[in-house]
């Protein structure tokens, strides 16, 4: 079914319909999750929020934007939310990138090629929030510059400057 | 000679390059400019790094049931919608008058 028409149901509370859009999008939801705060378990609690916000905050939805593009927004801030409460409980991990591939369990990973894949989430992990976004958002989800501005607040310049000093220090780190 | 592309348009380009989802003008003045240009050839491969890093699959107890306990969730958050404190507070004063009311009349007859 169409999108825009789900989002219509779900508004007037048809929560299957809900739930379909919910199915649409969790993967993208739960991926960028899991990249901004290189944790899984995490990403899946802050997926699950973020789409209970959704629910509760559909009359605020006006499709101006893409409602992927709208999901992206609420995951952005319930992570920073998360992340913030863990700060202030002295709950944040020195190296999370590193846990966080190291609960990966690839069978013919080598162990060089695992070890580039941790030094590069933890890069990530510890770029500031607004490079982190930028750079999770054009790298892994292929978003326009004018859409991240929009997600993480700020125009479309601010945003490309962000993705590009976020991958030159990227490339510094990881070359 | 690096072709049509400067540096910050490669750069902005790279990921949907790497992606396999650029034009094919595109994807020809990219593969030129990297060619040549070392320092865009190292953003590209710490991108390609980033873009081949693999995300762990969640919990798949709590990601089978993932969208059920979502729908759920906004149900509950329905059916618990807090009744607000004043509201009470008048409920409590009436029903305290009504039996004070009532006693009053059994009293006096």
């Amino acid at each position: 079914m169409d999108e825009a028409v789900l989002i219509e149901q779900a508004r007037r509370g048809d929560r299957a319909a809900f739930g379909q859009l919910v199915r649409l999008h969790r993967d993208a939801v739960y991926r960028f999750a899991a990249r901004w705060l290189a944790d899984p378990d995490q990403a899946l609690d802050v997926a699950q929020d973020v789409f209970v916000r959704a629910f509760n905050g559909l009359g605020n939805y006006r499709g101006e934007s893409r409602f992927r593009t709208w999901l992206f927004s609420i995951t952005l801030n319930t992570a920073r939310s998360f992340a913030r409460r863990q700060k202030r409980r002295g709950e944040v991990r020195i190296d999370t990138g590193a846990e966080f591939i190291a609960s990966l369990t690839p069978p013919d990973a080598k162990a060089a090629r695992a070890e580039a894949f941790a030094r590069a989430a933890a890069e990530l992990a510890n770029l500031p929030e607004k490079q982190r976004g930028a750079v999770t958002l054009r790298v892994f989800e292929g978003l326009s510059f004018k859409e991240i501005g929009e997600i993480i607040g700020c125009s479309e310049g601010s945003a490309r400057v962000n993705y590009h000093h976020g991958i030159q220090k990227l490339r510094e780190a990881l070359t | 000679m690096k072709g049509q592309y400067d540096c910050d348009k490669v750069g902005d380009l790279i990921p949907e390059f790497l992606a396999g989802r650029v034009s094919e003008a595109d994807n020809r003045e990219v593969r030129r400019h990297l060619e040549t240009c070392a320092e865009c050839r190292n953003r590209a491969n710490a991108v390609s790094l980033l873009q081949q890093t693999p995300i762990p699959r969640p919990d798949p107890d709590r990601w089978d049931h993932f969208v059920t306990e979502v729908v759920e969730e906004t149900e509950h958050g329905r059916r618990l919608v807090p009744v607000p404190r004043a509201l009470w507070v008048v409920v409590g004063v009436l029903v305290v008058v009504a039996i004070a009311v009532f006693l009053y009349n059994l009293i006096t007859g």
